[in-house]
């Protein structure tokens, strides 16, 4: 397998053919080849090293303010104005949860937006080209930085600069980087002298696209990355046909150097921080905190090898006592990491994320119990609610969607603040026995996954390690095991969705009880919906499932031969009930998200004959109000007669029509998807919603029961239709009978049960039992 | 939700009725403590203990 480095070589050979643009002779930057790390780089003063860090350089802005100076909204929306009147279209951000893919849960970076999988392989699917989107992203893998270092953050904006399908479209190297240089020239006023751009390569982690990288630097700080997607590795550089474009700007970096201020946060969180400060009646030392600043890159977790002797370093180098080392410098550290928290939560919140003990949502806990934790360490008189709604105004010029949805976020956040409080109670024996005491990070591992106790509810930090291990095994389980049954790929001719019940189609194998046919239609098991039944030839058809594009029909005491031509015919009575079934799984998800609040999304479902299952993401039980009013909404739904409309369209135009809701069942693995409309309530789908032409004919929606079946997910059981007659039916004969035993009418049941229990009761007592 | 011809058809009276009736049973099965389906045969055992300690 070759290496980055290798790749980085044999580009390194035609430095100009790979990383040279027009504009560097015309400006004046020469190369010139880094002694430390072997890089190339331009630059127009004559300087000894390329500017990485890693190389010696040191931040050469902070308080040295050289470009305009500009507040973080202001730097957006100039970057915006600048791009639109330079061809570009700029697109609403995508949601934070990357809803539309199934290796990732979180948007890492703005390029995420516009890749797609198509039958296992990446493409790329765009709205406009070429585009700028301000991209909000989340990481989690730098947590213990966050707060520390001035400049790490679990959220930040990655404005995206994406030109796509060169050369037939878009644009290439000499394009991106002229409007980075006037970009930053022209706009951020920065002199062209101080810019200095950096070789790398840039690649997929599989090397199946990869390219020169132009890394901007300025004073020190990248500012900005470009990749150029220019080849794929197949035992050697093979040029891709559709070449891309991924610039990806840091908006809190060039808000930072626009401001020179001390920290990235400073510049980037507005008037959050002076929100913060008066509330919690925090007087800042600058001029300590300025000295603290200078040396803060030495407690970036990702270098140090002793922490706590880094820390005591510093201590030492300031002069000052480990007293007040905590109270001037760690509490600011703790102020600015609760607000990129907060920051983070509001984002996810709002886009339908809710915190929970796995997948997607185990990263939103960690984040939330580490504020509260930092709150609470502090004693800050600060509410995460209250700080949610700050950054909800403060942003909302960017992202008003935070403020639309602010009751959301501060709902979730209260919820989780209060469960967080019920397991420390819960907890306080095994904290009171654990405290202290110099347990190993598994043992912390697994205390915080079995109780959610963190390190620091037992007096003790939180190390990189532990969030490491955490981080791997959460991101691990992210994609689902899928069944697998070892059959040659044949593909069937699926006509499903085609209102036909009975056909002959021809045996094309038999393994063991499966049949594939060279058409079908049998639906097999797929979004959630149970497969049809029915039978080939006198063979009974009891399981149908899809692997790949083949479907395979399991049938008892096979008898069938290969090449026959045979006699189908499909259970119509069940494909009705199960459309039925599945269209109120719709209804009724729509129906517990306007009911219950924005964080309801679909986690899972089964639409059988009998009931139908629609698991859903919220902090809590229903209550029999909730319950109730989801129902009575469901049934306004199928009384209004809606239509049911099922169209086929591709994902970029059922993305940019309907948003991401639509992946309810999660990510999509081909470009053209099934859209299935029922009012309001619009999800990519494969069901056979086209059954039925309007809500009408999926009959009256009962739901049996609800349950929390696991923490952040709750089970709402339901039936409709006849099924939903058919089992108030026998409730209503139930009832009869008790009517008939108590000898009174059906209305005065319960009035009469009452009276025999407490009689009953009575007699018991004087008995003395 | 959009808004279509709203027409609460005979199907949803019957609904509407049965919901009702099974409320009821929901209701009446709560007081004794148990399942909606086991109320007949748990309002039997009830009348007999209460008829037999009577008798006592």
């Amino acid at each position: 397998m070759v290496s980055k480095k290798e790749i980085l070589q044999i580009l390194q050979k035609e430095p100009e053919k790979y990383w040279e643009v027009d504009l560097f002779e015309r400006e004046g930057f020469k190369r010139k080849v880094c002694p430390v790390c072997g890089k190339g780089f331009w630059s127009i003063e004559e300087i000894e090293h390329c500017p990485d860090p890693e190389c010696g350089e040191e931040y050469g802005f902070i308080g040295n303010q050289i470009a305009k100076k500009m507040s973080y909204i202001e730097v957006w929306k100039k970057m915006e104005d600048f791009f639109i009147k330079n061809g570009h279209a700029s697109i609403p951000r995508y949601p934070v949860l990357a809803r539309w893919r199934d290796d990732i849960y979180y948007n890492i970076a703005s390029i995420v937006d516009f890749q797609r999988f198509d039958n296992g392989v990446m493409v790329f699917e765009y709205p406009a080209n070429p585009l700028i989107v301000p991209q909000v992203c989340l990481r989690f893998n730098d947590i213990l930085n966050v707060g520390v270092t001035g400049r790490h953050f679990t959220a930040f904006v990655m404005p995206g600069q994406h030109a796509f399908n060169y050369p037939k479209e878009g644009y290439w190297k000499n394009e991106t980087i002229e409007l980075n240089f006037r970009f930053l020239t022209e706009v951020l006023k920065i002199p062209k002298e101080k810019l200095v751009y950096v070789e790398d390569l840039w690649t997929m982690p599989d090397f199946s696209a990869l390219g020169p990288y132009i890394e901007t630097f300025s004073l020190g700080l990248e500012l900005s990355n470009s990749g150029f997607m220019y080849f794929t590795w197949k035992d050697g550089l093979k040029e891709l046909p559709m070449k891309v474009v991924d610039v990806g700007w840091g908006l809190e970096r060039l808000a930072w150097f626009s401001n020179a201020t001390l920290t990235a946060y400073d510049a980037v969180f507005g008037d959050v921080i002076d929100k913060f400060l008066k509330k919690a009646g925090i007087n800042v030392d600058n001029e300590l905190f300025e000295e603290y600043s200078r040396l803060s890159g030495k407690l970036n977790i990702e270098d140090v090898v002793d922490f706590k002797a880094a820390r005591r370093e510093i201590i030492e180098k300031l002069k000052i006592g480990e007293k007040e080392f905590v109270e001037k410098i760690e509490k600011i550290q703790a102020m600015y990491a609760i607000l990129d928290h907060t920051r983070a939560l509001a984002f996810a919140i709002s886009d339908g994320g809710l915190p929970s003990n796995s997948g997607a949502g185990y990263f939103l806990r960690v984040i939330l119990r580490r504020a509260l934790n930092l709150i609470e360490k502090f004693g800050f008189n600060v509410d995460l609610g209250e700080i949610a709604v700050w950054h909800a105004d403060y942003l909302r010029p960017i992202f008003p969607e935070l403020k639309q949805n602010e009751n959301e976020i501060v709902t979730v956040i209260n919820a989780e603040k209060k469960k967080f409080g019920e397991s420390k109670n819960r907890n306080k024996r095994i904290i009171e026995v654990n405290y202290g005491k110099p347990l190993s990070t598994e043992e912390l591992v697994k205390l915080y996954e079995t109780y959610g106790i963190s390190p620091e509810e037992l007096g003790l930090e939180s190390t990189k390690e532990f969030y490491d291990i955490l981080n791997k095994k959460h991101v691990a389980s992210i994609r689902e095991k899928k069944e697998s049954i070892e059959i040659e790929p044949i593909e069937t001719t699926t006509l499903y969705y085609e209102p036909v019940f009975e056909f002959e189609a021809k045996v094309l194998k038999v393994k063991e009880n499966y049949v594939i046919l060279d058409k079908t239609h049998f639906f097999p098991r797929q979004g959630g919906q149970e497969c049809d039944r029915g039978f080939i030839n006198n063979c009974e058809v009891e399981e149908v499932i899809k692997i790949g594009k083949t479907v395979l029909h399991k049938v008892k005491n096979c008898n069938l031969k290969e090449g026959e031509i045979v006699k189908c015919k499909v259970d119509k009575e069940r494909r009705m009930i199960l459309s039925k079934h599945h269209s109120a799984t719709h209804i009724v998800n729509y129906a517990a998200r306007k009911i219950i609040g924005n964080w309801v999304w679909q986690a899972g479902s089964n639409v059988d004959v009998d009931k139908a299952r629609l698991d859903i993401t919220h902090f809590e039980n229903l209550s029999e109000d909730e319950i109730e009013k989801i129902e009575n909404l469901a049934n306004e739904i199928v009384e209004n007669d809606l239509p049911i409309e099922v169209n086929v369209m591709s994902r970029v135009e059922a993305e940019k029509k309907y948003g991401f809701r639509i992946y309810q069942g999660g990510a999509i693995p081909e470009r053209n998807v099934r859209i299935v409309k029922i009012g309001e309530e619009v999800e990519a789908c494969s069901g056979t919603h086209n059954m039925l032409k309007s809500t009408k004919e999926i009959g009256n929606i009962l739901i049996l029961g609800t349950k929390r079946i696991q923490d952040g997910v709750v089970r709402i059981e339901f039936c409709s239709g006849d099924v939903a007659l058919n089992y108030l039916r026998e409730k209503e004969k139930i009832l009869r009978e008790a009517a008939e035993k108590l000898g009174v009418r059906e209305d005065e049941v319960i009035e009469v049960s009452k009276k025999l229990f407490e009689e009953w009761k009575k007699e018991r007592k004087r008995l003395g039992k | 939700m959009e808004k279509g011809k709203k027409e609460v058809g005979k199907m949803s009276s019957e609904f509407e009725e049965l919901k009702r009736k099974y409320k009821i049973l929901k209701e009446a099965a709560k007081v004794f403590r148990v399942e909606d389906k086991d109320l007949p045969r748990v309002i039997d055992r009830f009348k007999k203990e209460l008829e037999e300690m009577r008798k006592s």
